[in-house]
């Protein structure tokens, strides 16, 4: 696969830079948040958004919708919805007098799907998205439809402990590339939203990017270059969540998996991109690492009793490997940094 | 047509080539310490040696070699540490990638040396260094102790240990012959001359090498000198014995004697007198000319009192000579008058002129000399109710039935009550509750829990 031209990647990064733009007049003072978001589209990953009621997560995932110009389904998860709710039910209809089944896509066949409290629904339900977020394909009764392409579950969740919510799967954790934590806002930026924003009306959003820019993007994505010792890092990073495996990891029941690993290096090429970059780095692996590791670790019980979070343990693995294998002499200590980039 | 390369580039070829010769220059002193510790021991322990032995001061030459010598050892270290330490050298890839993780080029040198894109601009703190300075105290410790362990032996106030090697034991034998000569002449008993040749005798045997003093030949000689001294000193005891015997008697009896006595005792003094002056260990000459001048026939005209003085002083030299040949335990232990001075009666029995007393005590017409355990005053001692403990060690020799040791015990007792118990009552413990924080869980989840529920 050629490697995109200097221009290329300009014309991709100002487009990237138009799409933050847009979302970030959407969503106030979540400006990494949304980096994250884009970068995720970018490397073709579903994402789950956790935060608290009202932090903006829903506006953020219709804002993307409306930037892009995609097709967007809203599915909003209740205990009682079922598997063939939102992946369609084949429904009998009658035409030149033949009785036969029909099948009646659900919501999921769209190229956004918002997956709004994912979390409320049964893991019955929750695991019917399996197949959509792997495969990117519905099967009902035997018979496999293609979703529509390119297709992203975002779904946001409330935290675990709030009333009538059911923990995801693991399974369906690893399908997801980045768990975002939604944070609130400070004094300045609820400000902000007061003065700009309106109760019951939505801002107005205007498309930004076509769905072919958007796919060209993803295809740039695909063919940035990752250095052999970026690819290594991100082994020994992955590696080191599992126990016994870094210092970090005693805490750590099962580690991610290999899938954590390539999501980790697609995310760091779609980062490499919006820096305008024509190739991955340690650094860009570094800022993507939390996201992408920190809902694909268990942590040992222990851990949790003392009161450690799965992000907390992942900085923690993240501090502790370095980003190239080989040792350092002691004859030799580290100065302060000598310039940053 | 040449193609210059790009400035960039060559900046930062040489500031990885820096990055590069740093680290492995770091890997190869963190191997040099260790061992320069080592050998500084090494080295220390050698110069100790060295000059403990004397070698620099006896033979100069030794300094010229033993520079040479650590010269090619210091080399030896250093080209040794090197090839050990290749193993983590850097090459110029992983030192670039160091420097731009360092550096924070967001892999910018790999990207660019790939092809993709520009050299990035080098930065005005790359030219100062690349993010690493010398760990100095881990760099320098190690040799500078090394160097002084050592310096430090050069400035230790050490005297070669050549002059004061111990000389080993000398038989025991020549010291006892030199002691007994050594009181003979200080007692001016013996002929001077003669003690004169016989030290020069004990000196050459101690004149063979230290290490052939223990030889077998050695040792016979010098067994041989010592019993041929001892006999000397024996017969010379006798013979003063006996002129003083002689001395005694004319000084106390002389007036009383009867000729024949008188005679016999001439007699006698005569002979002890030749046995005096023709010995192997010849009396004083002194003394011997004293004597001789009084000869047998002075001897009965002798005064009492010279006779007397002539005797104490032959009752000295012998007391003097048992005590050398450890005869006597105490000087003047006899039953005389003074030291060494026969007694009347003793002097009196040796002419066979008064009759042995009781059983067996001598005499010319003496007792019936009964043989010991006849009844006496005390009965004789046969060490016959001494009560002896017996121990037999050797158990592979006791005899059936024998004793071979006694301990105390107690008997096993089942102490269990076995009282009649409510019905209901359980023995086991259980499996949960209590028991489980007692028996299963470990300190680490003990405290996981009592953190939790605190």
């Amino acid at each position: 696969m050629p490697q995109p031209t200097e221009a290329e990647i300009a014309t991709h990064n100002a487009g990237v830079r138009r799409l933050l733009e847009a979302l970030n007049g959407v969503l106030f003072g979540q400006e990494q948040l949304v980096e994250l978001v884009v970068t995720g589209i970018l490397a073709r990953g579903h994402i789950l958004l956790e935060g608290l009621p009202g932090l903006g997560k829903t506006e953020l995932v219709k804002g993307l919708a409306k930037a892009l110009e995609l097709g967007t389904k809203r599915i909003q998860f209740t205990p009682d919805l079922l598997p063939g709710d939102i992946t369609g039910n084949p429904v009998l209809q009658e035409a030149n007098g033949r009785r036969e089944f029909v099948f009646q896509p659900g919501p999921l066949f769209t190229n956004l799907c918002l997956a709004d409290e994912i979390n409320r629904a049964s893991p019955k339900t929750q695991s019917a998205l399996l197949e959509a977020m792997q495969e990117r394909r519905v099967t009902v009764l035997g018979e496999t439809h293609p979703l529509p392409q390119p297709f992203f579950v975002l779904a946001t969740q409330n935290p675990i402990e709030l009333e009538g919510t059911y923990p995801l799967p693991e399974a369906q954790l690893d399908r997801f590339l980045f768990k975002l934590e939604v944070h609130r806002n400070d004094a300045a930026t609820l400000q902000r939203i007061v003065e700009h924003r309106e109760l019951g009306v939505e801002p107005e959003l205007r498309p930004v990017m076509t769905r072919e820019e958007l796919t060209g993007i993803m295809e740039a994505v695909r063919t940035i270059y990752l250095p052999e010792v970026v690819a290594n890092y991100i082994a020994r990073l992955v590696n080191a969540t599992h126990p016994g495996q870094s210092k970090a990891a005693v805490a750590i029941k099962y580690g991610a998996s290999p899938r954590a690993a390539l999501s980790l290096a697609s995310a760091a090429k779609a980062r490499g991109l919006m820096a305008g970059r024509a190739h991955a780095s340690f650094e860009d692996v570094q800022a993507v690492a939390v996201p992408v590791l920190q809902h694909r670790i268990i942590l040992d019980y222990n851990a949790r009793i003392d009161g450690k979070s799965n992000a907390g343990v992942a900085n923690e693995v993240l501090a502790e490997v370095p980003v190239q294998a080989l040792a350092t002499p002691k004859t030799l200590k580290e100065s302060q940094p000598v310039v940053s980039a | 047509m040449s193609r210059t390369p790009p400035p960039r580039h060559r900046v930062w070829s040489r500031l990885i080539a820096r990055t590069r010769r740093r680290v492995n220059l770091g890997w190869w002193l963190e191997w040099l310490a260790p061992v320069s510790l080592l050998f500084g021991v090494a080295g220390a322990c050698a110069v100790l040696y060295v000059r403990s032995a004397g070698w620099f001061e006896a033979t100069p030459p030794v300094i010229r070699w033993t520079g040479i010598a650590c010269g090619a050892v210091v080399a030896l270290v250093m080209g040794m540490t090197w090839w050990l330490a290749r193993r983590r050298f850097v090459t110029s890839e992983q030192a670039m990638v160091r420097l731009e993780a360092r550096m924070r080029l967001d892999n910018a040198l790999t990207a660019a040396s790939r092809g993709l894109g520009e050299w990035p601009p080098v930065p005005e703190e790359a030219t100062r260094g690349d993010g690493w300075v010398w760990n100095w105290p881990r760099l320098i410790g190690p040799p500078v102790v090394s160097a002084v362990l050592v310096a430090l032996p050069f400035f230790l106030p050490i005297r070669p240990v050549e002059g004061v090697v111990a000389r080993p034991n000398e038989p025991m034998a020549w010291q006892e012959m030199e002691k007994w000569l050594e009181d003979l002449r200080e007692e001016k008993i013996a002929d001077p001359e003669k003690l004169e040749e016989l030290a020069k005798q004990i000196e050459a045997l101690r004149e063979n090498p230290p290490e052939q003093w223990f030889s077998h030949s050695n040792l016979e000689a010098t067994d041989s000198l010592r019993e041929s001294l001892e006999r000397s000193l024996s017969e010379l005891e006798r013979n003063t014995a006996e002129a003083g015997t002689a001395l005694s008697a004319m000084a106390r009896f002389g007036n009383e004697l009867s000729p024949e006595g008188a005679e016999r005792i001439a007699g006698e003094f005569a002979e002890a007198l030749q046995g005096l002056e023709l010995g192997t260990l010849p009396m004083d000459k002194e003394t011997l000319e004293a004597l001789g001048k009084l000869g047998p026939e002075g001897l009965k005209k002798m005064d009492p009192a010279t006779a007397r003085e002539l005797a104490r002083k032959l009752g000295e030299n012998r007391e003097a000579l048992k005590r050398m040949l450890g005869q006597c335990d105490k000087p003047g232990g006899g039953e005389g008058e003074g030291e060494g001075v026969l007694s009347e009666k003793e002097i009196l029995r040796m002419l066979g002129e008064v009759p042995g007393e009781g059983p067996g005590a001598g005499g010319v017409n003496r007792g019936r000399g009964d043989a010991p355990m006849f009844h006496e005053d005390q009965e004789s001692n046969l060490g016959t109710k001494n009560l002896e403990r017996t121990v037999n060690d050797d158990l592979r020799r006791a005899a059936p039935g024998d004793v071979v040791g006694i301990s105390q015990t107690e008997h096993e007792i089942d102490k269990t009550p076995t009282a009649v118990r409510p019905g209901g009552a359980i023995d086991s413990a259980g499996k949960g509750g209590g028991r489980v924080w007692e028996a299963d869980l470990l300190p680490d989840e003990k405290a996981v829990l009592n953190r939790f529920y605190k």
